[in-house]
């Protein structure tokens, strides 16, 4: 039996190689296939792929691919992928279905223009061209991330994912949004244009950065942040307000070298904004990478104007060594983006479904920690449906109008009512509701 | 010798460290990315591997520091701040961060001492003080606190504007938690927490802490029963409930004018001086979320300085009760209310010159009319009326029965309020029947310069005497005004107002008239 399975995985590696080559295993954890014209192989290293294959690894799994002109690709866990096109002669097409991928593109790949796209990855929503090296994509197969830690990405919405044509992906990208290093961008299910990108909370960054491999077994890589609960903004300030600009320290460093210091990118509307479809997440979010939900700093979050980004207190949870956010106790995200809470109830415990945290620094808003307490001691917020109903911030602030209502009463005479208004009767009705 | 020696040799081995180079190139570019850790880490290499001098120990120790603080390692951020001072290494704001580690980490006298010494440096005078008077109240040090966020709100710093707001708010949370204990509770909520609350939000409208207080004043308000509740179409209640009003004018008329009936003018052709005396009241009951109805009194007495008898037979006293009922509900998506008015006049004059009130006329008027939003820019109402007018001249008994619409415009910095009527009196004698249009627009300003409220008007008023038109034609009167208003007081306004008619009439001796009235009244709003 185990001679016939052999046989059998011979001939269909077989078939792999039987069209032009695109790139070999060079390191795989855990179990990985390749599948083409509906013949399945396992994949072991230094094995070829070949162009129309499709690449899936299992859970705990990780495959690292070397593409023909030396690109790295590496596959994470539960993550699947098609290599539609690459050639020597024009920009590759991958169209990737589910997990993580993690790109390191050669910068001279095809030696074309610096402006042109070298690479194109198509999830079922979005598409993002490539122009740099070292980026990250996930999707659910809903909504999809970008992560860009070196090098340039552009990114869009993608309407017909059949599209394979590298010129006319190349159209579409060209009106996305452009990420810059340290930068994410989600394109949501639903939602007709790429979050503005923003920088990305910056352990989050780093823990990411690192873990090329996917490793999910990481050494933390510090506990001090654990033991500090308390926020350094005092009730009344905002993270902003009490931001130290580092002025000082730059002047200093500038003193000792003559290394250019670079400027931090998003330079604008570091607190995010929703307007709309457009959505300008926070500078310092997290992001959750198996849905990408964005879980936006809490209010009492100091600001870091080196980095232009909010560095989050500890109420909209953290990042675990291998740059996974974990929610709060209490708290799941689901991979379709759910935001579960456990509630105690009489006799055990109740899952709850929360309302998606807007991706916005809000002054107003409860943090998920905060939001865990409320519910644990105020049970009726839960539903019957099993959703709470909880106030969630004002996305946008829509500031109340300026005019003056009319008098409350009727059938004065207009003289009265001029006299009524401009006496202050109105007033009081309009600033003591 | 040997020490000088030594001295000499370490010297020697030191790093220069405020040369330029290169050696701080990985640790700037780390920093500059926010790659924190990185930067700890390569500092740490410089300092293991590198003699340094103690300024260049600082250095590093004060940059190791600033960088643990964004990594919200307190511990080792205070670690290194202290080894910075200790070092003598301390640039302006070493303190501030030292005392935001020292806060994060529940050090607080620690952090109050280390704000202290940022205030005195004038780093962040405003956040450090804010963080001192934060501290003291955390600390249970009630006066102190006090004291500090006062000094808060008065600084004057330009970048102090968050933290004068924060402050004005924890003053007033302050002196909410003492009145709350005390017996007359509601009343000093009223009068002197809610103030507060009211300053603090004055000074930045549209921050967004200016949105939490306005849910914190909301919150007492409710609390405390000072708003009664929403109506179930999303209009606030009327707060408080009830309406009084005082005044007193004195003022000048340069023609009076006699109007024994509704359609009729006499013509004194004197000027006087008047005085005006107003009361006025009004309490809205509520019936569940959806009906109010509001008893109201308006008394009105006026008096003529110029005792001629043309004139002193315009004295009168004016009593007008009223009932206003209104059911709530919404049209076209916005709050709509259906009002029913009742209302009941008596005016008392001189009417026979004899230096005596007696009875010269009562109206009584029933109004219904829909109040909605139909335009984006305002209210509107529409009105149908009809009244009933005895004279104490019978043959001036009159029936009239109107059409009034209302309209709200709200402009950028202003408002415009449209009013127009269509009346259609018929008097018993019938010359006097008139048919007249009314058209009113009064246009309030903001406050000019923070001294006063100015509002124009212009009224004109077309009147058709449909049996006497042969005489006195179709007649139109002009009616321009500007009134100035000013608070002078917590309840207290001073209105001065100046207005001009002019009566255009075939029947010029009878009917055709001028006038000019300037006036300035004093009013107590409670």
């Amino acid at each position: 039996m185990n001679s016939f399975c052999f046989l059998f995985l011979l001939l269909s590696s077989f078939q792999l190689w039987a069209g032009p080559k695109a790139a070999v295993v060079k390191i795989l954890r855990g179990s990985a296939q390749a599948e083409i014209s509906g013949k399945i192989a396992s994949l072991k290293v230094d094995d070829w792929v070949e162009e129309g294959a499709t690449v899936k690894t299992r859970e705990k799994s990780f495959i690292k691919l070397i593409f023909l002109d030396k690109s790295q690709m590496n596959l994470g866990p539960n993550s699947e992928m098609k290599i539609e096109k690459f050639s020597k002669d024009e920009a590759g097409v991958i169209d990737f279905v589910k997990g993580k991928v993690r790109s390191q593109i050669t910068k001279d790949y095809l030696q074309m223009e610096t402006n042109k796209s070298k690479l194109f990855i198509k999830t079922t929503n979005a598409v993002m061209g490539v122009r740099g090296t070292d980026f990250m994509v996930t999707t659910n197969g809903k909504n999809t991330l970008t992560v860009l830690f070196e090098g340039e990405v552009v990114m869009n919405t993608l309407n017909n994912t059949k599209t394979v044509s590298p010129v006319k992906l190349d159209e579409i990208v060209d009106r996305g949004v452009r990420i810059m290093p340290g930068e994410f961008s989600v394109v949501e299910q639903g939602r007709s244009q790429p979050t503005i990108p923003s920088v990305l909370n910056l352990e989050q960054r780093d823990a990411l950065e690192t873990n090329v491999n996917f490793e999910s077994d990481r050494a933390p890589s510090s506990e001090a942040k654990e033991d500090t609960a308390k926020s350094m903004v005092p009730e009344g300030l905002s993270g902003e307000s009490v931001s130290n600009n580092s002025e000082i320290l730059k002047t200093e460093i500038e003193k000792v070298s003559s290394v250019e210091q670079p400027k931090a990118p998003s330079t604008t509307d570091a607190g995010g904004f929703v307007s709309g479809d457009v959505v300008k997440p926070a500078n310092g979010s997290f992001v959750h990478l198996d849905s990408a939900v964005v879980i936006p700093p809490p209010a009492d979050s100091v600001f870091d104007s080196n980095t232009n980004s909010f560095i989050p207190s500890s109420g909209n949870g953290k990042v675990s060594a291998d740059g996974n956010f974990v929610p709060p106790k209490d708290i799941e995200i689901t991979t379709e983006g759910k935001v579960l809470m456990t509630v105690p109830v009489e006799g055990g415990t109740k899952v709850v479904e929360l309302p998606k945290p807007a991706p916005v620094v809000a002054p107003a808003a409860a943090s998920l920690t905060q939001v865990v307490q409320i519910v644990a001691t105020n049970p009726t917020l839960v539903t019957s449906t099993g959703t709470v109903a909880i106030n969630q911030p004002p996305v946008v602030t829509v500031l109340p109008p300026t005019t003056i209502a009319p008098p409350p009463s009727g059938g004065l005479t207009p003289i009265q009512n001029v006299v009524e208004k401009v006496s202050g009767r109105l007033d009081i009705n309009v600033t003591r509701p | 010798m040997p020490r000088c020696l030594l001295m000499m040799l370490f010297l020697f081995l030191s790093f220069p460290i405020l040369a330029k180079d290169d050696l701080f190139k990985n640790v700037t570019q780390n920093y500059s990315l926010g790659k924190y850790r990185a930067t700890v880490d390569e500092l740490q290499k410089i300092e293991n591997t590198k003699k340094l001098d103690p300024k260049s120990r600082g250095f590093i120790a004060y940059w190791k520091a600033m960088a643990f603080n964004r990594l919200q390692d307190y511990p080792s951020a205070i670690e290194e701040f202290n080894k910075a001072i200790s070092l003598k290494y301390i640039p302006q704001d070493l303190h501030y961060e030292l005392g935001q580690a020292l806060f994060a980490s529940e050090k607080l006298l620690d952090a109050k001492v280390n704000f202290s010494e940022s205030f005195k440096r004038s780093f962040k005078r405003g956040t450090s003080l804010y963080y001192m008077a934060f501290i003291s109240r955390e600390l249970g040090q009630r006066e102190n606190a006090e004291t500090l966020f006062l000094d808060v709100v008065r600084l004057e710093d330009n970048d102090a504007l968050e933290p004068r707001q924060a402050a004005q708010l924890q003053l007033a949370d302050m002196t909410l938690e003492v009145v709350e204990l005390q017996k007359d509770a509601i009343r000093r909520v009223e009068y002197e927490v809610l103030p507060i609350y009211e300053k603090a939000l004055k000074i930045n409208q549209d921050s967004p802490l200016a949105e939490k207080i306005k849910e914190k004043i909301k919150e007492i308000q409710k609390k405390y029963n000072l708003v009664l509740f929403q109506l179930r179409n999303g209009r606030p209640t009327q707060y408080p409930p009830y309406f009084l009003r005082a005044a007193q004018e004195f003022g000048l008329d340069t023609n009076v004018t006699f109007a024994p009936q509704e359609t009729t003018i006499e013509k004194a052709r004197q000027s006087s001086t008047f005085s005006k005396t107003e009361f006025f009241g009004r309490y809205t009951y509520y019936y569940k979320d959806f009906f109010s109805y509001s008893p109201e009194f308006r008394f009105n007495n006026t008096y003529y300085f110029n005792r001629v008898p043309e004139i002193y037979r315009n004295d009168n006293l004016l009593m007008a009760p009223a009932l206003r009922l209104a059911h709530e509900h919404a049209l076209w998506g916005s709050p709509a209310s259906f009002h029913l008015d009742y209302e009941f006049n008596e005016a008392r004059r001189d009417v026979n010159s004899r230096k005596r009130l007696d009875f010269s006329s009562r109206s009584l008027s029933l109004t219904i009319g829909e109040k909605f939003k139909f335009f984006s820019f305002g209210e509107t109402a529409l009105r149908l009326r009809e009244r009933i007018f005895e004279s104490f001249i019978n043959i001036s008994d009159s029936r009239a029965t109107g059409l009034v619409m209302e309209q709200v415009v709200g402009l950028a910095q202003s408002t415009l309020l449209i009013y127009s009527s269509l009346d259609f009196t018929r008097v018993r004698s019938k010359d006097f029947d008139t048919n007249s249009l009314m058209i009113r627009l009064d246009w309030l300003l903001p406050k000019y310069r923070d001294f006063f409220t100015p509002s124009l008007s212009m009224g004109l008023t077309v009147t058709d005497p449909i049996n006497d038109r042969e005489a006195r034609g179709v007649e139109t009167l002009f009616n321009p005004g500007l009134r100035l208003s000013r608070d002078i007081g917590r309840n207290w306004k001073l209105h001065s107002r100046f207005e001009h008619q002019t009566n255009n009439s075939k029947d010029k001796n009878n009917f055709a008239f001028r006038k000019n009235l300037i006036g300035l009244e004093l009013e107590y709003l409670y």
